[in-house]
This record gives structure tokens, C-alpha cells and sequence, in this order.
């Protein structure tokens, strides 16, 4: 009887061993076990639908050489090495590589029954049929491409204006300086300080309709569940921006060369 | 210590900035009407259940303090902040937004409740509490607000507050507050009608004629009652904006305190048979009304603010009466027709405070800015004075003697000329003290790394009223001290000191002088007084890690009533602030410090029988050597040292040790008098250490240790059998430990431990027993040293507490606190045997050791 019973004992923990690990294996590898880098911004526990803390991003790395086999079916949109020329895609190319995973995951994890996945299909689509490797192979090969200017701003009147919110911001208004996280010359969050700015985007060169929007669509997010602790950021600016506001903004930013310093 | 969280809901910030803005500004002005020291307390309304007013009950916002950055945040001398709230779950109706927490709870008590440990608390056994009721609105569409705040804990301890207002509009407030102040829970009253200013005494004791025995069975017969003064508050103020840069604001309260404490009575210090002391319960009964208000101008170069303070004292007693149960001093007047069984204690005056101030502050070039104040104020009382005696203590057609008075034999306090406005020099007493003040400060940049300040304030206060004791019944000078209670007391043939009475009576001669030499009090004492302070000062940021800075100051004080009339005080401090490492703080002060007052005093004591114009007897030898002169040594010249060290280290993100120590030394100028006398040194030191972990956003711990001493020494004060020298040394001992985690998302359990341990030691040396304890004999000579017994107290305590969330908007909390207490004051030394020692009563043994536990079930809904 003890050696039945024992003998049933090892079995059951053998099969449910076995089970385990085959389930495992069939599921992508990253559903269970996180990655080390995205375990460190797993908000703990989710909050109010935002999933992501950004603040404790580490950096991003990965094979740029397997990230762009993966970008066939990216750059129909982004344009070739991430150039794009249609102004609601945006450029990727020279773009901080921890922004761009942070901005894949959002799409991975984002809820289908929310007004968002309508609003940014196909990349939810897309970005699930990626392993977590995946993603950041794609980020870090949009990384190192060298962005060039492919569209002018939408307008050529309101640049200064755009400029002076950029630099300075309207502290009548309640707008905060965008330079303060995304740099003098719009090239991002500054690389010398905490690991939170590596995840703060350059903006320079980047399209003014796709800006504009962003910006919208922080400002009217309200009470759509937010990604990560960056929208959160984003929206408390973005309520201070009226509509010209925006455009403004844009079209300053799409005046600015790519990798540009002055 | 539990975990407190410092930040309020989060309502829209800028409505709740508004209502900051002005409280903190009520609590300002309120706290300029220095004549009612009550203004400025409470103006926060909390209680002992959560001195946070709500806030530490509050969830811990695990998404940290901002989005911008994961680490903790510190001060600017790297200390962690703690865990923001929570923003509340905000619910919307009508356009209004609101937010409500319901607090109800179990409190159950058991050990010794004595006053020592709930003096300021009125925690009832088995008692269901009203914890927290907290209901908070807004509207976003024209900002708009509503709040309404309280918590009961029992029927004198409970407040409740209610605000309205709009942002950038106006606000009003208005409150209530019943605050409970505990003096004694072992009081055994000899009198009946305590409370009251007619206190008779109770059926079995003898006016005036009880033996030492028979009292001492009576009161140990009494049943412990408990004795206090209850404050009760209510104010109403509000502030509005007339246009953004203009604000008007007003706030008119009024508290009442009703009760009664324990107080003194006859003291007559020989101790034999005859002389007697009595402690009383004097009478609470009083209201305070304080108004401020004012207007307020902030533009961009210049900000304006003119207010009005005022605070009006009404007393309902003037005087309280109390039967006397000993055979006192008047029992051995020669010629009693009467004893005296009646006494009599002064109360508060009527006072009426007034005071206007502006102040004008302008913006600068360099970055700077200029403030220039004045305030003008004035406090009068213009109460009836009282007669020298009470138609009680001295009834008429009744007279005291014979006494020998200024050499005069065979004189009798005739009552008639002493109970009655008629031996007044005036019927009231016009009394006002006139205040002003100026003050101006300014603050220069110059450079980024450059700061330059300076400031000079003045403030005189004019005493305006002078009263001279003259009988017009009697052409006497002076008064009868503690009301005739103490008329007369035999020689004490232990100590052979002679009779004595306490008719401080100065009786002039035929020609009008006071010949007699002598040292009555025969005046008001005149509080006027002067006091400047200039001060210039810079800070240099030498590198980005490095900040010194030096302040020059100048104190010149001149007191009218005081033994020396100029004191100088001139000090440095030199700062020291290093960042050299990202994870270290370091700051260090040193001050230098010369006080001078010279080396000549004023050998009159203002209002003594010595100052007036009509008196040729001999003035005192050298009254500031005796005992009596010691009051000076506080304003002695002396030459101090100061040094204060702080370390903060940040060895991670979420943790913080504070180390400090420091330590003051003033040398007294001993050299300046012979022989030498008076203070010699004084030294104050003290050392902490803390450390804190924030390890998780709503878990913690920390501890910490602290000590602090200090030493005073006194040498050859001298008394009539030769000199002496005194050393009191006090020594404090501080400990605890505070630990709180929240376990997922539902339970948070806190635990705390705090000691105190504090002591005191008055020693002597002496070259003769008899300079100590002329009672000892034989004398002994030599040096020699005694210690009083040490006086300790100490306090233990030790909390624990667990809270759950049931749902979502439902917490249950519970929490347990047992402390111990420790007394030992040798001043009450068999008291809590008898209250009666000889003929001396009193009405307590003092503050008493203690046990305590109290448990406390709380259920907390988010409404």
C-alpha cells in the first residue's frame, strides 16, 4: 500500500512537473516570468489602469541586426530604416530605444474594449505577434538610425510662438517649459541623470500632425486608463495647452533638425 | 510615534492653497496679542486620538511623491519626507465634488487615570467615541468649497469646524472647541463651594481653632475628587479678496475657562505650631475675546499689511475667600478680639489689549527686498483695587495688636482703617502699559552665491502707573501681606528666631519721614523696558558644495524694575554647510557670545520703602549678596560658547541617519564682585541619533536616542551662617523605536515605543552645617556636601496597533497603549500619608506614578 501510495505521490508531482513545464514552454516566454527590465517598471500593484512605472526603466539593449529582420512590416508605415513620410506615422529613426519599447508594450498590453486600441490600430495587432526580445530588438535598431527631414511643418506662422512655450512655457497659464524634460534642443531627456529620462522622447524633427496629435490625445485621455506614469505626466501639461497651443508647438519642433544643436 | 501622513486630500490644489494661505495668516496675526498667551493654541483642531486631524488616517500613495522621479524625496538637509495621502476617492453630485470619511470607535480604559497622564485628555471608560467626521466639498466650475470637520470624544473634550468659501473670492470659518485641562485626581477639598470665590469650610472643622489632630482625621476621611479647568472655545473670521491684489480679513473668538486649580494661601514659613500654611483651590472663571483684523496689499513690487489685534480679559471674581482651619497667627495677636478664620486671594484683573501694526515690504534691486514694521499697542486695567483687608479677615469695630512698628510700640491694626476703599491712596487702578515697536529687515543677492541681510528691531514697552501704598485713614505706608493671614508668629525657640508678624507698615514720623530703616515693598513695580536688536549677516555658497555664513548681533536691553538698568549682549555665529558627497550632509555653528552688565546695580528694589522720596533711614547693605539679591544673577555679565554639529547621512535612497551634538557653556564674570557671588557657569549639552528606513511606500521604520544635560552653578550666595555654593544639574534620556508595514493592500499594522527618563539634582557645599541646616546641631564646620534626594519622572510607553480594510471604502483599526508613569519629588515627601504635616495643609500629594492602558476599536467609512 505505501509503495502504491508513494509510487502515486511521485507520479502526480512528475506529471504536474511536466505539465508545468510544458505550458510553459508553449506560452511566449515572457507571459509568466518577466524580463528583468520590465519586471523593474511593473507598477506594484497596478493602479487606476496604468501598468508601467517608467521611473524605474533601466536601459534598453538589443541586437539592432534582429530587430530590423523584424521591421519589414514596419516600415510600410515608419517609412525605410524609420524615415517616415506620412505625417500621422511617426518617425522613429535616432529615437530613444527605451521610449520606443516603453510605447510597444503599451501597445501589447493594450485593452481592446478601450476607445485607445481603436484610435491606434493597427499597432496592437501588430506589436502581439513580438516576443519581449523582439521588442526590444525593433527599439534598439530604430535607435541607431540617423533620422533625416522628411515633412515641413504644417505651418510657418506660428513657429516662434511654439518656441518661446517650448523654451519657456506661460507661467500665467500654468505651462510648463517642454525643454525641462525633453531638452534644450529637443533631443531628450537628459542621458547623465536618473534612469526615468532615458524614456522622456526627442522631439526634434519630429511631424507636426503626429505631435499635435499626441498632445491631444493626452489632453483628452481623462479618464481613459493611462499606460504608464509618463502619460501621466503628459496629460497634466497637456490640459494647460489650448488647440493653437499645440500646433504651435509642432510645427516648432517639425522646424527642427533631426540630431540638431544650436 | 505612528506613522503620520503630512499632506491633505487632494482636492483641487488651488482652492485648497486659498484656505492654507489665510489660516496660516489668522494663526500669524492671532499670535501678535501676546497678552492673552492662549491665542495660537489650538487654532489647529485635533485632539489626542489623532493630533493630525484626520490625515494619519489617511491611505499612503504607493505611486510615491511625484511621477518624476522613483526615489524618495528630502528636505534640503536630506531628510526623507514621509508617504503622501492617498488622493481621496472623489465623488461627483450636482457638479459638486465631495469627499467624506465617517470615524466611530470603542475606547476602553483601565489602570490608574490620574491627572499626570490625561492632563489634557478626558479619555471615559467604555465609552463610544465619535472619532472623526470629515466632510469636504468643492465645485470646479466656480470654485466653490465647503468643509466640516469634528470629532467627540467626550463632553469636554470635542471640536467641530465648518468652512466655506470661494477660491480668489472670499472664505468664512467658523468653530467650536471644548478642551479639557486636568489638574489632580486626588484632591481632598476641606472647603465646600470650590469653584466658586466663597469657599466655607466643611461641617466638623473649627474656623480657626482646629487642632493639627482633628483636621489631619477629617481630611484623611475625605474621598479623592478630581479638580481642572474645562476651555471652551468658539470663533468665527473670514477673508476676502476685494480685488487680486487686495484682501481684507476679519476673525473675532471667544474662550471661556471654567474650573479650578490648586493655588497658595498664608504661608508663614517658621516652622512651629503657631504658624500655619494652606494650599487653596483657587476659582477658574474667566473669558477671553480676541479680535484680528486687517488689510493686505500684494503687488508686484510692494506688499502692504495693516492689522488690528485686540484681546479683552473679564474675570467674574475679583478676590475668593476661604475659612481658615488652624489656629493661626491671629490666635497669638496679644489682643485678639477676633481670630482670623477668613483669607483672601486676589484674582486677574480686567484687562483690555490693544494693538495696531503695518508693515510695508518692497522688492529690491540685487534680487533683495526690504520690510519696514511699527505697531503700536496698549494694555490697561482700571479694575477696583482691593482694600488692604477684607471686612472678613478684619472685621469692623474688630482691631489686631499691640505690634511694634518701625520702632512704634504698642500699635493696633484698627480694622476699620484698613477694610474699606477709604484706605486706598486711589479707588482704581489706572494702570496702562504703552507698546511700541519698529522693526526693519533687508535681504540682498547681489551676486548667485551671495546673500547679505541685516535688521534692527525695537520694541518698549512704557509702564504707565504708579501706586504708592499710603493709608489716608492713617498716614501708614504699606500693606498687610497675605491679607492679615499671617499677623503675627511667636519666636521660635528651636531656632531661635524672634517673633515676627507680616505687616509690611512703614509708619512715618512727625516730620513725615520714614526713618526706620527698612526694606518694605510699598509700590507697584514698574515693567517698563527697552530692548534693541541689530544684526547684519552673510552667506557665501564658496562652491556648489560648500555655504558659510557669519551674523553679527547687538541685543541692548534696558529693564526699569531690575537690579542692573543696561545689558549688552554681542555675539557671532559662524555656519558651516557641506554637500561634498551626494550622500552626506554636514552643518556646523559656532556662536560667541558677551553679555556685559557691569559691575554696579541698583541696591533700591523698585518699589521698596527705600525709593521714596521721604526716607532717610539707612539703605540695605548690599542687598544683592543675600538670597534675596540673587534674582540679578539671570542678568550677571558672562562670556559664551556655543557649537552645534549636524550630520545627515543618506547611505540609500530610503534611508536616513541624523547624528547631532551640541553644547553651550556661559562663564559667568565671577571676578567682578567680591566677595565673588552668584552664577559661575551654566552648560547645556546634548547629543541624538536617529535612523530611518522607508523600505516601501507605506512601510517604515526608525528609531532614535537622544541625551541632554544640563549644569548650573551658584557660588557663596550668601545666607546669615556664612557662604555657600549650589549645583543643579538635570539630565534627560530619550529613546524609541517606530515601525509600520502595510502587508499588500489591505493591512497595515504599526508599532511604537517611546521612553523618557528625566532627573533632577540640586547639590551644596558649605564650610558650615549651619549655612545649610541651622536646625542641626552641633554645627559642623569644615567643607562638607549634601545632595538633595533626586527628582525623577519618567514616562514608558509602548503601542500597538492593526488596520484593516474590509472593502474599499471600510477600515477597521484597532490599537492597544499601555504606558507607565514614574514620579519622585522629594517636595511631596509624606504627603501621601497625611495632608496635614503640623499646621500646614495641603490639598494634594502631588503628581503620582501611574499605569495606564487604553485599547480603542475604530471603524472608518470613506462616505
Amino acid at each position: 500500500m505505501k509503495t502504491t501510495l508513494l509510487t502515486n505521490m511521485l507520479a502526480t508531482l512528475l506529471f504536474v512537473t511536466a505539465s508545468a513545464t510544458a505550458i510553459a514552454e508553449e506560452t511566449p516566454a515572457d507571459a509568466n516570468v518577466l524580463p528583468e527590465h520590465r519586471a523593474s517598471i511593473k507598477a506594484k500593484p497596478a493602479k487606476r489602469g496604468w501598468d508601467y512605472d517608467m521611473r524605474r526603466i533601466t536601459p534598453i539593449h538589443g541586437d539592432a541586426a534582429a530587430g530590423e529582420a523584424k521591421t519589414t512590416i514596419c516600415v510600410a508605415c515608419h517609412g525605410p530604416k524609420g524615415n517616415s513620410t506620412v505625417g500621422l506615422f511617426p518617425q522613429l529613426a535616432g529615437q530613444r530605444a527605451e521610449y520606443l519599447y516603453g510605447r510597444l508594450l503599451d501597445f501589447q498590453d493594450s485593452d481592446e474594449a478601450l476607445p485607445y486600441y481603436q484610435a491606434v490600430l493597427p499597432m496592437p495587432q501588430q506589436a502581439r505577434e513580438m516576443s519581449d526580445t523582439d521588442l526590444r530588438n525593433i527599439a534598439a535598431y530604430f535607435a541607431a538610425q540617423v533620422p533625416a527631414p522628411t515633412l515641413p511643418p504644417t505651418s510657418t506662422a506660428n513657429i516662434k510662438q511654439g518656441e518661446h512655450l517650448y523654451l519657456h512655457g506661460d507661467p500665467t497659464r500654468g505651462i510648463p517649459p517642454c525643454q525641462g524634460c525633453h531638452g534644450t534642443y529637443a533631443e531628450g531627456g537628459p542621458t547623465g541623470g536618473g534612469s526615468q529620462y532615458l524614456a522622456y522622447p526627442a522631439l526634434h524633427g519630429q511631424h507636426a500632425v503626429f505631435i499635435a496629435d499626441r498632445l491631444l490625445h493626452y489632453r483628452e485621455m481623462g479618464g481613459w486608463p493611462r499606460f504608464s506614469s509618463d502619460d501621466a505626466i503628459m496629460h497634466g501639461v497637456a490640459v494647460t495647452l489650448s488647440d493653437e497651443d499645440m500646433k504651435a508647438i509642432a510645427n516648432y519642433l517639425a522646424s527642427l533638425e533631426p540630431n540638431s544643436s544650436r | 510615534m505612528t506613522h503620520k501622513i503630512s499632506h491633505r486630500p487632494s482636492l483641487p490644489r488651488g482652492m485648497r492653497g486659498l484656505g492654507l494661505t489665510v489660516l496660516a495668516t489668522l494663526g500669524c496675526c492671532a499670535s501678535l496679542a501676546f497678552a492673552d498667551t492662549g491665542i495660537g493654541v489650538d487654532t489647529w483642531r485635533a485632539n489626542p486620538l489623532d493630533p493630525t486631524g484626520g490625515m494619519q488616517s489617511q491611505d499612503c500613495a504607493i505611486d510615491g511623491p511625484t511621477w518624476l522621479s522613483p526615489r524618495q524625496r528630502r528636505t534640503p538637509t536630506g531628510n526623507l519626507y514621509e508617504c503622501p495621502s492617498e488622493s481621496p476617492p472623489v465623488q461627483e453630485i450636482n457638479g459638486w465634488l465631495y469627499y467624506g470619511v465617517l470615524q466611530v470607535g470603542y475606547v476602553g480604559t483601565s489602570g490608574d487615570n490620574n491627572a499626570l497622564h490625561n492632563r489634557y485628555t478626558d479619555w471615559q471608560n467604555n465609552s463610544v467615541i465619535l472619532g472623526l467626521i470629515d466632510l469636504q466639498l468643492s465645485r470646479p466650475s466656480d470654485g466653490s468649497y465647503a468643509e466640516a470637520r469634528g470629532s467627540y470624544l467626550s463632553d469636554d473634550d470635542r471640536y467641530f469646524q465648518a468652512v466655506y468659501g470661494k477660491a480668489g473670492a472670499y472664505k468664512v470659518q467658523a468653530f467650536v472647541r471644548d478642551m479639557p485641562n486636568i489638574l489632580s485626581t486626588t484632591t481632598k477639598s476641606v472647603w465646600t463651594g470650590v469653584g466658586t470665590n466663597m469657599m466655607p469650610l466643611r461641617p466638623g472643622f473649627k474656623p480657626g481653632n482646629t487642632s493639627v489632630d482633628e483636621a489631619s482625621d477629617l481630611v484623611n476621611a475625605l474621598p479623592n475628587t478630581t479638580i481642572g479647568v474645562k476651555r471652551n472655545k468658539q470663533g468665527i473670521g473670514g477673508s476676502m479678496y476685494l480685488n487680486p491684489e487686495w484682501t481684507a480679513y476679519l476673525t473675532v473668538s471667544d474662550e471661556q475657562r471654567k474650573g479650578e486649580r490648586p493655588y497658595g494661601g498664608p504661608f508663614a514659613s517658621t516652622p512651629n505650631a503657631n504658624s500655619d500654611m494652606v494650599t487653596t483651590l483657587k476659582p477658574i472663571n474667566d473669558s477671553t475675546v480676541n479680535i484680528t483684523g486687517g488689510v493686505r496689499y500684494a503687488g508686484p513690487e510692494w506688499r502692504l499689511d495693516v492689522s488690528y489685534t485686540g484681546s479683552f480679559y473679564r474675570d467674574k471674581y475679583k478676590a475668593y475667600y476661604f475659612e481658615q482651619p488652624f489656629q493661626g497667627a491671629g490666635a497669638n495677636s496679644p489682643n485678639p478680639l477676633t481670630a482670623v478664620v477668613w483669607g483672601q486671594m486676589a484674582m486677574e484683573p480686567d484687562n483690555d489689549y490693544h494693538n495696531l501694526q503695518a508693515t510695508v515690504t518692497r522688492k529690491l534691486p540685487w534680487n533683495g527686498e526690504l520690510s519696514v514694521s511699527g505697531a503700536v499697542g496698549r494694555m490697561s486695567q482700571n479694575d477696583a483695587i482691593l482694600p488692604p483687608l477684607s471686612p472678613l479677615v478684619c472685621p469692623s469695630g474688630t482691631q489686631f495688636g499691640p505690634y511694634t512698628i518701625s520702632g512704634v510700640t504698642n500699635q493696633y491694626i484698627i480694622c476699620d482703617q484698613w477694610n474699606s476703599a477709604a484706605a486706598l491712596s486711589r479707588p482704581n487702578a489706572d494702570m496702562h502699559i504703552n507698546t511700541s515697536m519698529f522693526d526693519a529687515h533687508i535681504v540682498l543677492n547681489p551676486f548667485s552665491n551671495l546673500t547679505l541681510r541685516g535688521g534692527v528691531n525695537a520694541n518698549n514697552q512704557d509702564y504707565r502707573g504708579t501706586y504708592t501704598a499710603i493709608n489716608p485713614l492713617n498716614g501708614w505706608y504699606g500693606y498687610i501681606l497675605e491679607s492679615g493671614a499671617g499677623f503675627n508668629y511667636p519666636a521660635n525657640a528651636a531656632t531661635g528666631a524672634p517673633p515676627g508678624n507680616t505687616l509690611a507698615i512703614e509708619i512715618p514720623d512727625a516730620a513725615g519721614n520714614i526713618a526706620v530703616s527698612g526694606n518694605n515693598r510699598v509700590g507697584n513695580i514698574p515693567l517698563s523696558m527697552l530692548t534693541v536688536d541689530a544684526n547684519v549677516g552673510a552667506d557665501w555658497r564658496v562652491t556648489d558644495k560648500n555655504t558659510l555664513g557669519v551674523t553679527l548681533d547687538n541685543i541692548h536691553y534696558e529693564p526699569d524694575n531690575r537690579e542692573v538698568q543696561n545689558i549688552d549682549t554681542s555675539s557671532i555665529k559662524l555656519t558651516w554647510i557641506n554637500r561634498s558627497f551626494n550622500w552626506l550632509t554636514l552643518r556646523a555653528n559656532y556662536t560667541y557670545a558677551e553679555q556685559n552688565s557691569g559691575s554696579s546695580y541698583n541696591r533700591i528694589n523698585a518699589g521698596a520703602v527705600q525709593g521714596l522720596p521721604n526716607y532717610t533711614g539707612a539703605i540695605s547693605a548690599v542687598p544683592g549678596d543675600n538670597i534675596a539679591g540673587v534674582v540679578r544673577f539671570d542678568m550677571a555679565s558672562y562670556t559664551q560658547n556655543k557649537i552645534d554639529l549636524m550630520a545627515t547621512f543618506m547611505p540609500r535612497d530610503d534611508m536616513t541617519i541624523t547624528a547631532s551634538v551640541r553644547d553651550d557653556l556661559k562663564s559667568y564674570r565671577t571676578d567682578l564682585f567680591t566677595p565673588q557671588y552668584g552664577r559661575t557657569t551654566y552648560e547645556t549639552t546634548s547629543a541624538n541619533l536617529q535612523w530611518e528606513w522607508q523600505f516601501a511606500p507605506g512601510s517604515g521604520i526608525s528609531s532614535y536616542i537622544a541625551w541632554d544635560g544640563s549644569r548650573l552653578g551658584l557660588a557663596q550666595v550668601q545666607g546669615a551662617n556664612g557662604p555657600w555654593w549650589l549645583t543643579d544639574a538635570q539630565r534627560d534620556l530619550y529613546g524609541g523605536i517606530d515601525y509600520f508595514h502595510t502587508f499588500g493592500d489591505r493591512v497595515r499594522f504599526d508599532f511604537g515605543w517611546n521612553y523618557l527618563y528625566s532627573r533632577g539634582l540640586d547639590s551644596y557645599n558649605y564650610l558650615s552645617s549651619a549655612a545649610i541646616v541651622p536646625a542641626v546641631t552641633p554645627t559642623i564646620t569644615g567643607p562638607q556636601s549634601l545632595a538633595l534626594p533626586r527628582m525623577v519622572y519618567s514616562v514608558n510607553s509602548i503601542t500597538a496597533g492593526v488596520t484593516m480594510k474590509i472593502t474599499p471604502r471600510v477600515s477597521l483599526r484597532l490599537f492597544d497603549t499601555y504606558e507607565i508613569g514614574r514620579v519622585r519629588d522629594w517636595h511631596y515627601t509624606g504627603l501621601d500619608n497625611n495632608l496635614v504635616i503640623n499646621q500646614h495643609l495641603y490639598t494634594d500629594a502631588g503628581p503620582q506614578s501611574y499605569k495606564e492602558n487604553l485599547i480603542a476599536v475604530l471603524l472608518n467609512i470613506k462616505l
